[in-house]
């Protein structure tokens, strides 16, 4: 192998002169040069056989040292993998839900050997994750890689893009998700390979329709607008929203889309102004919206916002700073200051691993939580398959988070974790996030 | 009425950080024939350099500014040294793709020292906007109009009235000439990128200020230079400026009245429709000046 | 057979044009093609994908590289082309059409939109032209994104697998042996291109072109006629993806990818289909490699994810800048100087 590359250096047009105390290859192709001072030449054959002997012995000793974990083992192993979005659009929020999955494997690396006693004996879980930069084609390449090469048994997944693309190719491998999106087409047709922990975001919708219409004082038919990412995820509760409104009478004055790296609204802040909209309903991540509630302010736009899930939360809180008080927001998880067990250990998760940072958004929380579910039905299954995994999922009733989120029940027809939903609103002077209630629903 | 007055007032404060950024676009194309694609990750760069020397440093936000300014000239001459002296004579692809490699190692750069998040720029002043009538001015906005403003005079006095200005306008025009009377026309390419990379971050913390900071969305307002400086004319200046305005008010009129209408928004595709229409029409934009070969 | 010459024996004009000087390079790439066949047979699934992905690759890159490379016409939209075939190929499948029409025709479709932004070459040229196709780029980006939203928010297009009488083949196995007869076919055309009347006409406008209109060549048609050769082996490449990955959506064809594309032909070399092959093999396996790198990196220092997330990007820049600082003529070029080297030892030339 060395010959070429010295072939390549020998053929540059300016070649320098032949240097002494060269390896025996490189001598032999080297043109002699009328002249020049011979090199002394060591038995070839001998220095040749010691290399030999010496490069045999390190490659022993390393295969050695890379075998020896793998003798040392007993119990099997099992993968599990993430795909998850590091870099790219909606990263500000997905990157903490990553950290909170890998946080949640490593503690079960680092407590427990990662060893989980499941119902077909002890295995040690590990977890192989990946960045999907919110591409779909890239979460599936990914997910084809993980599923020949890894074996893998579950996926922890981000994106509504990326979990739509991914559908046909988990159902094929028979390898179950969890994913973060809660985008109602995941889990149509029932019986597929698709769960989330919370409800799906038309009921995220419902539920801040019902309580904007409780709260409203005002004029009728109530003017409400929808602002949406311009993305299946963004726009995934926006037929269901529209029906909902036009069911009770409401009056959609607007339906704008703002994208995730916008840096200026004022057009649509504009719009919204000249419509007359008093509630704004959002589906997007945290930062256009901060863009928003900002140029609202600055244009003069009053109306009460409301967002849902990946808009709201201490995300936001952070980036608004005071242009979010009073936005009210859906939730899946509960908010960092609470009280409960659940959030003690992802506190503790939290500091152990990232010290320096000291407040983290709920989905750092929701990615600690989905790792827990899927550990639970990884103790359950009764087989090292994605399919027994599949099976074990939906045999979880009333699973006990911690109080983290609404226990999660799974069915062979119900791939959506729970019934309820957190309402919070924003409280920017007391710089927190002021528990509302538990609310469900509208079922019609 | 008001609502057409709004979004031109908006539109004239956005173009003219656009205008800022196609400023130094057109510097580096009219003396060194040079198409920066990395002019908007430069851009991203110093105003998260800024913002480091302000939150991370504590330096107050003025100084930190006008450091950064300084630094960012300084890293113009090195980038003109250490990456285009040697590209002299190569090709125009080689050229473009270069830049196009400096963006994407910005890029790398700036993910691996601030990663992925959004940032807010300190704030300096109160923002409570000011009402005339139904017209909402923010006071922010106001101020970033009146210092691009301010930059873009002193650029013109620079190139009107002091002799490096006029020199670097003389080897713009015709280096064999410029040579010829003496002018070093090494150290204009050198301080035109000087400039340039100046006016991208001064841009950029304008921009920065008003809205927030990301790699990406900032990094796109180099993108959006495009269109600009094809509406003026790619070798003029006051082409750039008028480009820059026009775009940001087009963004705002289109985001106003057209998005509504559609209910998609077609507010970042517009200018470069107009590009295209441009490059049918009047390939050498408003102000630029038309290629004649000779054979 | 002759397997090499000491000298120059040609005496036919028609000697001197032929692809191969000798039978070397045939027997070589007889033998590469048949090695390369086999690879689904003991290649893990995930390596044969890869692979199937270099070569629908370099397809699109050897499309570019007659645009930019031979023409002289730089194009920043080859990504969207590259798009525009996957969706033409997507919704021609989901309408019933058997792959090795859709495929054909989803390249059609998108050389007439090349020959449409290859309008303003008319009137502008060099930088002018690269902008255009940017806004290629940009507006095209737009329209897939505009597409992908209808329909309540699905965000893609599933691609129907592909059939042969009624035999499905495998995307990971069995289609890579489409995608191979796609990328022979497809360079054995480029190779004689350049042999032709419409590959010369190519080169004259790049080296100059008032002088080849001066000749007489119709210098608008023929750089029309690139660009919408260019633009048929994006659309190919495009249709061969959509069928590979089996799911279109508009996040894969960004300006990145146009970049990506130029950055292929830089690597391999201007001009070169050699050049083309080994600038696309490079480039895509590339990030395969970071990934690698990064992910085993990450398992050992956890709080640097950023760290390796961000090498993708300034690699890929540094590999950009270095090779047009120092070896700007590209691998094609790397590789014909160690040919040469071995040819004429002992001599130095």
């Amino acid at each position: 192998m060395a010959f070429p590359v010295l072939a390549v250096v020998a053929a540059r047009p300016a070649a320098a002169a032949p240097r002494g105390g060269e390896t025996v290859e490189a001598h032999a192709g080297r043109p002699r040069v009328a002249g020049a001072a011979r090199t002394a030449v060591r038995k070839p054959v001998e220095r040749g056989w010691k290399q030999m002997r010496r490069a045999w012995l390190v490659v022993l000793m390393v295969v050695a040292v890379l075998a020896a974990p793998a003798l040392a083992q007993e119990t099997p192993t099992i993968k599990v993998g993430a795909i998850i979005t590091y870099t790219g659009p909606t990263s500000d929020v997905g990157s903490h839900y990553g950290d909170g999955i890998r946080d949640y494997f490593r503690w079960l690396a680092e407590e427990h050997g990662g060893i989980v006693e499941t119902a077909f004996g002890p295995v040690r879980v590990e977890l192989v994750w990946t960045d999907d930069q919110y591409n779909p084609q890239v979460a599936l390449t990914a997910l084809r890689r993980f599923v020949s090469e890894e074996n893998i048994v579950g996926v922890i997944t981000w994106g509504t893009g990326a979990n739509l693309a991914l559908m046909d190719e988990l159902n094929r491998s028979e390898v179950p998700a969890l994913s973060a999106s809660f985008h109602r087409g995941l889990l149509d047709p029932p019986g597929q390979y698709n769960f989330f922990i919370s409800t799906n975001y038309d009921n995220h919708m419902r539920v801040l329709i019902d309580y904007a219409v409780n709260q409203h004082t005002g004029s009728s038919p109530m003017r409400i607008a929808f602002s949406v990412h311009p993305s299946p995820f963004g726009r995934s509760p926006l037929e269901a929203g529209r029906a909902y409104a036009e069911h009770l009478g409401l009056s959609v004055v607007a339906s704008q889309e703002l994208a995730a790296d916008v840096l200026d609204a004022t057009g649509q802040v504009l719009e919204l102004r000249r419509s007359g909209a008093e509630y704004v309903f959002f589906q997007n991540v945290a930062q256009p919206v901060s863009v928003f509630l900002r140029d609202a302010r600055r244009q003069g736009l009053r109306a009460q916002f409301l967002g849902i899930h990946y808009a709201g939360g201490e995300e936001l809180l952070h980036l608004a700073g005071r242009n979010a008080d009073g936005f009210i927001t859906t939730s899946a998880t509960v908010t960092w200051d609470t009280d409960v067990p659940g959030m003690e250990f992802v506190r503790s998760l939290n500091a152990r691993y990232h010290p320096n940072v000291a407040v983290r958004p709920p989905h750092y929380a929701q990615g600690v939580v989905t790792a827990m579910v899927l550990t639970e039905a990884l103790r359950r299954a009764t087989a090292p398959t994605g399919r027994a995994v599949k099976e074990a999922l939906e045999t979880l009733k009333e699973f006990d988070v911690g109080g983290v989120a609404p226990p999660i029940t799974f069915g062979p027809d119900r791939h959506w974790g729970a019934d309820t939903l957190y309402l919070y609103r924003i409280d920017a002077n007391a710089n927190r996030l002021v528990f509302i209630g538990e609310f469900s629903p509208n079922y019609d | 009425m008001d609502f057409l007055l709004q979004l031109l007032v908006n539109g004239l404060v956005i173009g003219s950080v656009y205008a800022l950024a196609a400023l130094g676009f057109v510097l580096i194309y009219k003396s060194s024939r040079v198409l920066n694609f990395a002019h908007g990750d430069f851009l991203a760069l110093g105003t998260f350099v800024a913002f480091a020397l302000a939150t991370s440093l504590h330096l107050p936000v003025v100084p930190s500014i006008l450091l950064t300014l300084v630094c960012f000239f300084v890293l113009g001459l090195v980038v003109e040294r250490v990456v285009l002296r040697p590209l002299i004579g190569k090709e125009i692809i080689a050229v473009i793709m270069v830049s196009v490699g400096l963006s994407s190692v910005i890029k790398g750069v700036m993910y691996l020292i601030w990663g992925p998040g959004y940032f807010l720029f300190p704030e300096f002043m109160p923002d409570i906007p000011i009402i005339i009538g139904d017209l909402y001015l923010s006071p922010l906005h106001l101020l970033a109009l009146a210092v691009s403003a301010a930059f873009l005079g002193l650029f013109s006095l620079f190139f009107k009235h002091s002799t490096l200005g006029v020199a670097m306008r003389a080897v713009a025009d015709d280096q064999q000439a410029a040579l010829s009377l003496g002018v070093s026309v090494r150290k204009i390419f050198a301080i035109a990128w000087g400039i340039a990379l100046l006016s991208a971050v001064a841009a950029g913390v304008i921009v920065g200020s008003i809205t927030s900071l990301s790699t990406e969305g900032l990094a796109t307002i180099g993108i959006l230079v495009f269109p600009a400086v094809i509406v003026g004319g790619l070798d003029s200046i006051p082409g750039a400026v008028i480009g820059g305005l026009l775009i940001g008010v087009l963004e705002n009129l289109t985001a106003g009245f057209i998005d509504p209408m559609l209910g998609v928004s077609l507010r970042s595709v517009v200018p470069f429709i107009v590009l295209v229409v441009i490059l049918m029409l009047k390939p050498y934009g408003l102000f630029g000046t038309v290629e004649i070969e000779r054979v | 057979m002759q397997f090499s010459a000491c000298g120059n024996y040609k005496t036919r004009y028609e000697d001197e044009t032929t692809i191969f000087p000798n039978d070397t390079g045939r027997v070589f790439v007889a033998a590469l093609l048949v090695f390369l066949a086999t690879l689904p047979w003991w290649l893990s699934p995930y390596l044969v994908f890869v692979t199937t992905l270099i070569g629908l690759f370099i397809v699109g890159a050897v499309g570019l590289n007659i645009l930019t490379g031979s023409t002289g016409q730089i194009s920043l939209g080859h990504g969207a082309f590259m798009g525009l075939g996957a969706y033409a190929a997507a919704l021609l499948a989901q309408a019933g059409l058997p792959f090795w029409l859709a495929i054909p025709l989803a390249g059609a479709v998108t050389a007439v939109a090349g020959a449409f932004f290859g309008i303003p070459s008319l009137r502008v040229k060099g930088l002018y032209l690269a902008l255009a196709t940017l806004a290629a780029q940009v507006i095209l980006q737009f329209a897939f994104n505009l597409f992908d939203s209808r329909g309540g928010g699905t965000s893609y297009l599933s691609v129907p697998e592909p059939t042969l009488f009624g035999w499905t083949l495998d995307r990971d196995r069995m289609f890579f042996y489409v995608v191979f007869a796609t990328v022979v076919l497809g360079v054995y055309a480029a190779l004689n291109l350049f042999r032709t009347r419409v590959g010369r006409a190519f080169s004259a406008i790049r080296d100059n072109d008032r002088a080849a209109a001066a000749m007489g060549i119709n210098v608008f048609k023929y750089k029309l006629l690139a660009f919408s050769i260019a633009a048929f082996y994006a659309g190919v490449a495009g249709a061969l993806w959509a069928y590979a990955s089996g799911v279109v959506s508009a996040e894969r064809f960004t300006l990145l990818l146009s970049v990506e594309y130029l950055a292929m032909i830089i690597v391999g070399g201007l001009g070169s289909v050699l050049g083309s092959i080994m600038g696309a093999t490079v480039i895509t396996v590339l990030p395969e490699v970071l990934r690698v790198l990064a992910d085993s990196l990450s398992q050992v220092l956890p709080q640097a994810t950023h760290l390796f997330l961000a090498m993708r990007f300034a690699v890929f820049g540094l590999i950009i800048v270095g090779f047009l600082m120092f070896e700007s003529q590209g691998l094609a070029d790397r590789w014909r100087v160690i040919k040469t080297y071995f040819n004429t030892w002992p001599f130095r030339y």
